[in-house]
């Protein structure tokens, strides 16, 4: 198997868990399990792009995660206070 | 094959299967820090050596701001109090 190919098998197989598990993984009624599941193909995204030598989005695509983990993390706890609240 | 990229695949599928597997959201934290772990073994293994120092910056301060959030997340679902913080008037 050429190194290519292992990249984007792992980076397959990363997909198809991650997206299984944020479906109908366990206890997925809690939204931040949910938000850290989802993170799983984003990771498998990345070993695709990788695999098709996709260097400035793979860097783009690192950066913005990282913003994007500290929104969809910020926008969990204002929902639950919300709820609180009402 | 080499050594490097098939324990960075193996750190990857692991922590693929364990932050889905585990429900405390602590040890999905510590799952996904092996995964990215994984993720830049991959990198650096077929030399995309400036985007390895990008990952490298970028995912710790992710997993940091994961910690931050759920410290804050178990604060605020712990909590007892009725009123709120909104309206700090009525609280006294």
């Amino acid at each position: 198997m050429e190194f290519v190919e292992y990249i984007l098998y792992i980076g397959y197989a990363l997909l198809i868990i991650g997206t299984i598990g944020a479906v109908i993984g366990p206890r997925v009624d809690n939204p931040l399990i949910r938000m850290l599941n989802v993170e799983v193909p984003t990771v498998g995204v990345s070993l695709i792009f990788l695999a098709y030598d996709e260097a400035l989005a793979l860097m783009t695509f690192i950066a913005v995660n990282a913003v994007l983990s500290l929104i969809l993390i910020r926008a969990v706890i204002l929902d639950v206070e919300y709820k609180e609240n009402e | 094959m080499e050594i490097l990229p098939l324990i960075a695949g193996i750190c990857c599928v692991l922590g693929g299967i364990g932050v889905i597997v585990h429900t405390n959201p602590i040890n999905k934290i510590i799952m996904f820090a092996l995964l990215e772990i994984g993720m830049i073994g991959l990198i650096i293994s077929s030399y995309y050596l400036d985007i390895a120092i990008i990952s490298s910056l970028c995912e710790p301060i992710c997993t940091i701001i994961l910690l931050l959030g759920y410290l804050k997340y178990i604060t605020t679902v712990k909590k007892k109090k009725r009123y709120g913080r909104n309206l700090p008037v009525l609280s006294k």
